[in-house]
């Protein structure tokens, strides 16, 4: 196989096709002069195409510029992002001497996903301003339109009429007026009773300050809101006195609420104090600061990507965000800029006030729960009212190399949209699931019931092609020999290999027929007797990248975490497989671990799919439906005129 | 032999004037201004007569603006469409049988945003000149009808004719909106 050359910038695909455009130019001219014309005016034409559809790449020109002449081994000591006053957005995994992988054409090209959203080229991180407008659900995105990595973040834009099926349009929002010239970052749409859709985002301002920006479509009636319109005299709001003009970002949706006012929340800081402030409106366009946070809590940070909504605990349907109430309770969810993690608390919101207080303490906003315990960041969620759900968003980065983003020319994906539900049968936690449109990807399906799998061993299903999967799985367990042994190992441990008595047990995903690669989605089981012999059951989740790749300049950690399990329910998981994403879903949802895995052997035809039992004191009867997922044909919109 | 030239010469005359009053005859059809315009235009779609029949038994359908054609033919689709929606939602409430009850309530789902936003916004879009926008419309409406229409095999399909037509209408709007999409 050949390799990629390893200095960075070089893209051999690329340069191989600019290279068929010179030899055109340089054919000998033997024509009649009445052809000549023609001839030279196509060729000029056509080298004027390239130049338009190449100069997308000019991003490695670019990142040499940013890398000021540095060696192509060289990872910027600080991220990415930092300076400017958002979280890292380069991984600092890797160190100097990490050695870079001879990654080949076929490697990258089989990263890119069949059915997440992530734009043709360049780098995309936080979802902003998603919204159901006339039949199409819109989405938003941090993007660099220059780039593979972060920088010159502008708002991109994309339809759908589905979730699934996105069709890209023109940038929305770029950075244009000195309010945003640094920077269009992120914001949230809220949708006024009239129709109106009003949008609050921040702006890095040219004298490096974060505030908030109003904008508004250009042509109601446009049902795809190509144009935006900036307010004339933003920043309609700035960092208050006390608030750090780097600690003040991502205003939410607003609510309506008794007082006839429009009240927002965005993240803030106070001596490593992660707060929430709150805004409160009539016109969107002057806003009053109120006295209190609507939450602070220690320790944890800075928060970014602030989301605010209410959930009834009756937990059937999604409620608008301005539903309040008997019967609902109040998520407050943060992204914290420290930890790169995102986590949310399930509370009471006292609309008198303007303030929120967690059911449980133990497990506030920040170190309790997480949306996901994988690869995850910056989700938003929005209120559906065409299917009257919650619908999340969540971003997630790459773990390989930014060298690697570079060459492949692109970086990041959205997770599939999932719907967000209160957990009614534990209390404790959300349910997030795919939205049910992805069944629309369904093509053949395969079945299994009650396959036995003994301890240490490992059975592959046959079903295909393996890289672009929706598995939806149930597991019983069989206790082998005396009953009595207490395991109280808890946790994901080092990874599958770490064998217990009732675990790890689950599916190799990404997984070649050698097993030199592979990702086990696993269980681990573990019980604790105490004195009067009653035994608790603990049961964990996770996912194992360790032996994801071979590659070493890729990030492969273990993640995972408990997950409740009540006692009449059967051990579940959903896992889609789409190349370079794994997202895996336990008990409906109730513990969601996203990955990235990049793997150089299994890949294409070479992946496959297993079930194993890593257990030693437990047999496993698995039943498994697989479906085989078309690909969602991402693409621009199909304009064809000149609008 | 005089015979011969003569009768020969009868014949050219003969066919000279057959052909010129042919020729006559349709410029003073052009003459009409527009008629014409609408069996052009019909004539490159799918269904002609139906077309054809649409567009010169509608008193608004404009002479000889291809646009405005492409409207009434939406319209009509969307005419139609809402009809069948009504109709459908009718069958649901009157039927006990189960798996038609899911296949309408199915066919429900896919008809209420063709009529609701997927037309209307069709509609709009052509009057604005936003044709590759129309033309999009105009094809996702395609892929709801096609959508109900699988659920049902064969001849079973309750909603008959309906489907059917609405397949032909709107086969005929995208060939007309193509039209004006090439210039």
């Amino acid at each position: 196989m050949e390799g990629i050359k390893d200095d960075v910038g070089h893209v051999p695909l690329l340069e191989a096709e600019e290279e068929e455009e010179e030899e055109e130019g340089r054919r000998p001219l033997r024509l009649r002069g009445s052809y000549l014309g023609i001839f030279g005016s196509t060729v000029f034409l056509v080298s004027m195409a390239a130049l338009i559809i190449y100069q997308g790449h000019d991003y490695y020109d670019e990142a040499k510029i940013e890398n000021k002449g540095n060696n192509n081994n060289n990872y910027n000591k600080v991220p990415r992002g930092v300076a400017e006053g958002v979280s890292a957005k380069s991984n600092s995994f890797l160190s100097e001497t990490t050695p870079s992988y001879n990654w080949t054409n076929a490697m990258l090209s089989w990263q890119r996903t069949a059915f997440h959203f992530q734009p043709e080229r360049n780098w995309m991180n936080d979802p902003n301003g998603p919204l159901f407008h006339k039949g199409w659900y819109h989405l938003f995105y941090q993007y660099n339109p220059f780039s593979a990595v972060w920088g010159n973040i502008t708002w991109g834009h994309a339809v759908s009429r589905d979730l699934i099926h996105w069709l890209y349009l023109p940038e929305a929002i770029v950075r244009d007026m000195w309010f945003d010239i640094n920077g269009a970052w992120s914001g949230s749409a809220t949708l006024l009773p009239g129709g109106e859709i009003v949008m609050l985002y921040t702006g890095y301002t040219h004298q490096q300050v974060q505030v908030q920006n109003l904008a508004y479509p250009a042509d109601a009636s446009d049902p795809l809101l190509l144009n935006w319109v900036k307010y004339a005299k933003n920043p309609v709001m700035v960092p208050p006195p006390g608030i750090g003009p780097n600690d003040f970002r991502d205003p939410t949706t607003a609510w309506f609420g008794p007082d006839n006012k429009w009240t927002l929340t965005l993240g803030s800081m106070l001596n490593d104090s992660g707060l929430s402030l709150v805004y409160k409106t009539t016109d969107f366009i002057n806003y009053e600061l109120n006295d209190h946070f609507l939450h602070i809590v220690p320790g944890t940070g800075m928060w970014e990507c602030v989301d605010f909504y209410p959930v009834s605990i009756n937990g059937s349907v999604g409620l608008d965000t301005s539903a309040n109430g008997p019967g609902v309770k109040h998520v407050l969810k943060a992204s914290l800029d420290d930890t790169k993690l995102d986590y949310y608390a399930i509370g009471t919101y006292f609309i008198e006030n303007d303030t929120w207080i967690p059911d449980d303490p133990d497990l506030d906003v920040g170190i309790g729960l997480r949306l996901d315990y994988g690869k995850y960041y910056a989700s938003k969620s929005f209120y559906d009212q065409n299917k009257q759900r919650r619908v999340l968003w969540g971003w997630i980065n790459e773990s390989d190399s930014e060298v690697a983003d570079i060459t492949k020319g692109w970086a990041s994906l959205q997770t599939i949209p999932r719907t967000v539900l209160y957990d009614k049968k534990t209390g404790t936690n959300l349910l997030q699931w795919p939205v049910e449109e992805i069944e629309s990807l369904r093509l053949s399906s395969h079945e299994f019931k009650e396959l036995l799998v003994k301890p240490g061993t490992v059975v592959p299903l046959h079903i295909g092609p393996a890289t672009q999967l929706d598995i939806i799985a149930e597991f019983e367990i069989e206790l082998l020999g005396s009953e009595g042994i207490v395991n109280n190992v808890e946790g994901c441990g080092v990874g599958a290999v770490e064998r217990s008595a009732f675990g790890p047990f689950g599916i190799l995903a990404i997984a070649n027929d050698q097993l030199s690669e592979l990702t086990p989605i696993y269980f681990r089981l573990s019980n604790h007797g105490n004195g009067t012999s009653t035994i608790t059951t603990s049961t964990s989740f996770c996912v194992d990248e360790t032996r994801s790749s071979k590659a070493p300049d890729v990030s492969k950690q273990v993640f995972g975490s408990k997950v409740p399990v009540l006692n009449d329910e059967k051990l579940s998981l959903r896992v889609l497989v789409d190349h370079s994403i794994i997202e895996s879903f336990a008990q409906g949802g109730r513990t969601v671990i996203s990955s990235r895995v990049y793997p150089t052997e299994a890949i294409y035809g070479a992946a496959r799919l297993f079930l194993f039992n890593n257990a030693t004191d437990i047999n496993i009867k698995a039943s498994l439906k697989i479906w085989q997922l078309n690909s969602a044909f991402i693409r621009p919109f199909p304009f064809h005129d000149t609008q | 032999m005089k015979n011969k030239a003569s009768t020969s010469l009868t014949l050219v005359l003969l066919c000279l004037t057959l052909v010129s009053t042919r020729l006559v005859s349709s410029q003073s059809s052009s003459d009409d201004g527009g008629d014409d315009l609408i069996d052009q235009i019909c004539k490159k779609t799918p269904f002609y007569e139906l077309c054809s029949s649409i567009l010169h038994s509608n008193p608004l359908t404009p002479k000889s603006d291809p646009k405005g054609m492409a409207v009434i033919m939406v319209n009509n689709i969307e005419e139609n469409a809402t009809d069948t929606l009504n109709y459908i939602q009718d069958l649901i409430k009157k039927t006990s049988d189960q798996q038609l009850e899911q296949q309408l309530a199915f066919c429900a789902e896919s008809y209420i945003p063709v009529v609701k936003y997927i037309l209307p916004q069709a509609v709009d879009a052509l009057k604005q000149g936003k044709f590759g926008f129309a033309s999009y419309c105009i094809s996702d409406a395609e892929k709801e009808l096609d959508a109900c229409n699988k659920k049902f095999s064969g001849n079973q399909s309750p909603l008959g004719d309906r489907n059917g037509i609405m397949q032909k209408l709107v086969d005929v709007a995208a060939a007309i909106v193509k039209l004006l999409l090439n210039g």
